[in-house]
C-alpha cells in the first residue's frame, strides 16, 4: 500500500513537471516554478566537488534535479518517510 | 523531540501543531531523535548548497547548521513566513550571509530588507535565498 502511494505521488509529480502551465492549478504551477528556480540557483552555485543538503526533501523531486545538475557532488536529503511513520507508531496502521 | 507525523503527506509533518494543515489528515505524535546537520557533515566536507523546507522549524535547522554556514558560506534556498523572517535574517547575517528573494538571486541583485518584509500582495511568495555577499553574482556555469 505504501509503495503504491509513493508510486502514485511520483507519477503525479512527473506529470506536473511536463504539463503545459495552462492545465495546472495556480498553486501547482507556482510550486513547479519554485522547484525550477531552486534547481537553477543550485546549478549556478554548486560545484562538482561540494555537498548539497536537501532538508525537507518530500519525494526527492528537487534532489533528483540537483543531482542531474551536479552529478559528482555529494547529496544528502532528509524527510519523514511513509515507511518510518507506521514503525515509529503502530497506531498509524489502525487509523 | 515530538513530531506531528502526517500519515497522508509526510512532507508536511512538523514539530509544531498546525490545525489548519492537519485538518482531515491522519496525524500522530511520535518521538524522534534530533541531530544537527553540523554533526552529520564532516569537517572536511564543503557544503555548497542547502535547500530547507522545515515546516516552521527553519530557525532550529539553521542553529544546527551554524558551523556549516559560517565556514562554507553555501547558497541556501529556504522557506519562511514573513513573521519568522526577521530572526532568520539575523541568524544568516551572524554567519556572514545576506538574504534576498529567489528572483533577485537569479538576477544577481539583492532585495532590501523592507522589500523582504513587506506584504506579499497576494502572491504567496515565501521562498528566499541566503548567500555570501561576495558571491552575490551567483557563479555562472558554462
Amino acid at each position: 500500500m505504501l509503495h503504491e502511494e509513493l508510486l502514485l505521488r511520483r507519477t503525479f509529480v512527473h506529470l506536473v513537471d511536463v504539463a503545459p502551465e495552462i492545465l495546472l492549478p495556480r498553486s501547482v504551477a507556482k510550486s513547479r516554478s519554485y522547484d525550477r528556480k531552486t534547481t537553477d540557483i543550485s546549478r549556478r552555485g554548486l560545484r562538482d566537488d561540494s555537498t548539497r543538503i536537501d532538508a525537507g526533501a518530500d519525494l526527492g523531486v528537487i534532489s533528483t534535479k540537483l543531482q542531474r545538475a551536479a552529478p559528482r557532488a555529494t547529496g544528502m536529503r532528509s524527510n519523514p518517510s511513509l515507511s518510518m511513520l507506521p514503525v515509529a507508531d503502530p497506531v498509524f496502521l489502525r487509523s | 523531540m515530538k513530531l506531528w507525523g502526517n500519515r497522508d503527506n509526510p512532507a508536511v509533518s512538523s514539530v509544531t501543531v498546525r490545525p489548519s494543515i492537519e485538518a482531515g489528515h491522519t496525524v500522530r505524535v511520535i518521538t524522534v531523535e534530533m541531530m544537527p546537520f553540523a554533526d552529520i557533515i564532516g569537517p572536511k566536507q564543503v557544503v555548497g548548497f542547502i535547500k530547507i523546507d522545515g515546516e516552521n522549524f527553519e530557525l532550529e535547522v539553521l542553529r544546527g547548521s551554524r558551523r556549516i554556514l559560517s565556514t562554507n558560506r553555501p547558497v541556501v534556498v529556504f522557506e519562511s513566513t514573513r513573521a519568522l523572517l526577521p530572526p532568520i535574517i539575523e541568524m544568516y547575517s551572524s554567519s556572514g550571509l545576506v538574504v534576498t528573494t529567489v528572483d533577485a538571486a537569479l538576477a544577481g541583485t539583492t532585495a532590501q530588507d523592507d522589500e523582504l518584509l513587506k506584504g506579499d500582495n497576494g502572491t504567496g511568495e515565501y521562498h528566499f535565498v541566503a548567500l555570501d555577499p561576495e558571491r552575490q553574482q551567483i557563479r555562472q556555469t558554462k
